[in-house]
């Protein structure tokens, strides 16, 4: 009897302790996921009401090199924003954004993203020329700014398609000591309004991965730090 | 709940006191499951998500219905079970050692029970069968002429639609109040699910193919969501979308203020 007791007494410590484990590696794992995907380090955010964004074929100005040397960070040939992903900027203000773009065109998959929507008077200058809406062989990429479904106070919805360079351009413009195309400039405004955390993204398939009429997808299409990541009204 | 009578030697209900068990767990039974189902009655409709729609109404009503059958079902399990083990529980004799307990008689099969256990599930299997053909046939028979056609269009992480009788794109959706939808929902490049919560829509978003479903006709005016069910990546969770079902007037007007054709926004396919 007294056998059986101890027995029921050691398997219920021993359910009490595999249930510890079992949790304490749960926290462990949760606490694990600091962030999405991969964040390069070494950029600052963009703060402030004037942002000025570039867009490369390549990582090697952006991920761990800023001094012309060879680098990339763990994927050198990704296209990516530059110099960061992270951006923030002040509520109730009148955003200027400035893009370089530096790569050439990939065609959109979806037409809803050929006009541009949610900047002031829904234009954008394309090397000081207004544009409303591209061809959808034009774009090189698109900032699309979107709202999470946790940030519904302001609803914030913005679409600009980059017209990409040629792809005969000279490359004629040095940054860093890497060699690139005279880049498209663009320039649009858009207003903010309360504070809050909204998420923007490329959404021309421009990356690597997947197949069968939906490559371009994945890699940095799918990986903050490069064709995503965020926007922080305070 | 009296002591039952038990063998001396096992400790276990001899066969002339089982009679006197089922009924005693049948009147428990019946008892339990008139209170559960009247609680069924009350709370379902209470937790159930909102039904703005003529299908999301039908997938109410059906949740309500199968929740009343199962519980009566579930009861019965579960009262055999914690019956048996509370009575039918076979204790050592103080100082005996557990190993030297014994099996208790091997149950016989009873073929009423059987026959009873296989015509009730048999009843409710064929029923819930019936019951999913006839929303099935209510939702594809006779389907509303000239629907609001809505191509739903899923790319990572944006829902984005376009009204071609319309001309119209959005990044948000607005239905008109009491007009039959039909959705035509794609993806572009990995496998997404589209969900309007309260309206009753759900479906698959298959990259290089359209999905169609029954129409659905919005029944309540408000502001929906739209949602991904199907992991898809990165923002998966911030894939969504706003929903508005309007007026015919304010649908019209919106339809204009985004390009459209305001007429056929306002004609086409309105009851």
């Amino acid at each position: 009897m007294a056998e059986g007791k101890s027995r029921h007494v050691l398997g219920v410590i021993a359910a009490l302790a595999v249930t510890a484990v079992v949790f304490v590696l749960v926290v462990l794992g949760v606490r694990s996921l600091s962030g999405l995907g991969y964040e390069p380090p070494a950029t600052a955010s963009t703060t402030g009401a004037d942002v000025t964004l570039s867009v490369f074929p390549d990582s090697y100005v952006c991920h761990g090199s800023t001094s012309g040397a060879p680098g990339g960070g763990p994927h050198s040939t990704w296209v990516t924003y530059c110099p960061s992903t992270s951006i923030k900027v002040p509520a109730y203000t009148t955003v200027t954004v400035t893009i370089k773009q530096y790569d050439t065109s990939t065609a959109l998959h979806n037409p809803f993203f050929d006009q541009v929507r949610g900047t002031v008077g829904d234009v954008m200058y394309v090397n000081g020329r207004p544009v409303r809406e591209v061809s959808p062989e034009a774009p090189g990429h698109t900032f699309t700014i979107q709202t999470p479904p946790d940030t519904r106070e302001t609803n914030l919805f913005v679409n600009v398609p980059l017209p990409g360079v040629a792809e005969n351009a000279p490359s004629n413009a040095t940054v860093a000591g890497h060699s690139y195309p005279q880049p498209n400039v663009i320039v649009f405004k858009f207003k903010t309004g309360s504070p809050g955390r909204y998420v923007w993204h490329c959404y021309v398939p421009c990356g690597t991965g997947l197949s069968g009429g939906q490559e371009g997808f994945g890699g940095p299409m799918s990986t903050t730090g490069y064709m995503a990541g965020t926007v922080t009204v305070t | 709940m009296g002591t039952p009578e038990r063998d001396d030697a096992t400790g276990v209900a001899d066969g002339s006191a089982h009679g006197g068990h089922i009924r005693r767990i049948l009147r428990l039974w019946l008892v339990l499951s008139v209170i559960c189902i009247a609680l069924v009655f009350v709370i379902n409709p209470l937790i159930a998500p909102e039904s703005a729609s003529s299908v999301a109404g039908f997938a109410n009503l059906t949740d309500l219905i199968f929740t009343a059958l199962a519980v009566p079902v579930a009861l019965f399990v579960w009262l055999f079970v914690g019956y048996s083990v509370v009575v039918f529980r076979v204790r050592a004799p103080a100082g005996a050692p557990v190993e030297e307990l014994e099996d208790g008689p091997p149950l016989q099969a009873q073929p009423w029970q059987q026959i009873a256990w296989l015509a009730v599930t048999g009843f409710l299997a064929i029923f819930l069968v019936g019951w999913g053909m006839f929303g099935f046939y209510k939702q594809t028979t006779d389907p509303p002429r000239d629907p609001l056609v809505v191509n739903v269009t899923g790319q990572q992480w944006l829902w984005t639609y376009s009204y071609p009788s319309l001309g119209v794109q959005s990044n948000e959706l607005e239905l008109p109040l009491r007009r039959p939808v039909e959705f035509r929902v794609t993806s572009l490049d990995v496998l997404h699910g589209f969900v309007i919560d309260g309206l009753g829509v759900a479906m698959d978003a298959n990259p290089g193919t359209w999905v169609t479903a029954p129409t659905v006709t919005p029944t309540k005016l408000g502001d929906y969501a739209t949602r991904c069910v199907e992991l898809c990546g990165l923002y998966h969770s911030y894939m969504w979308s706003r929903v508005k079902v309007v007026s015919s007037a304010a649908f019209a007007s919106w339809v204009s203020e985004n390009g459209g054709h305001a007429g056929a926004a306002g004609n086409a396919g309105a009851s």
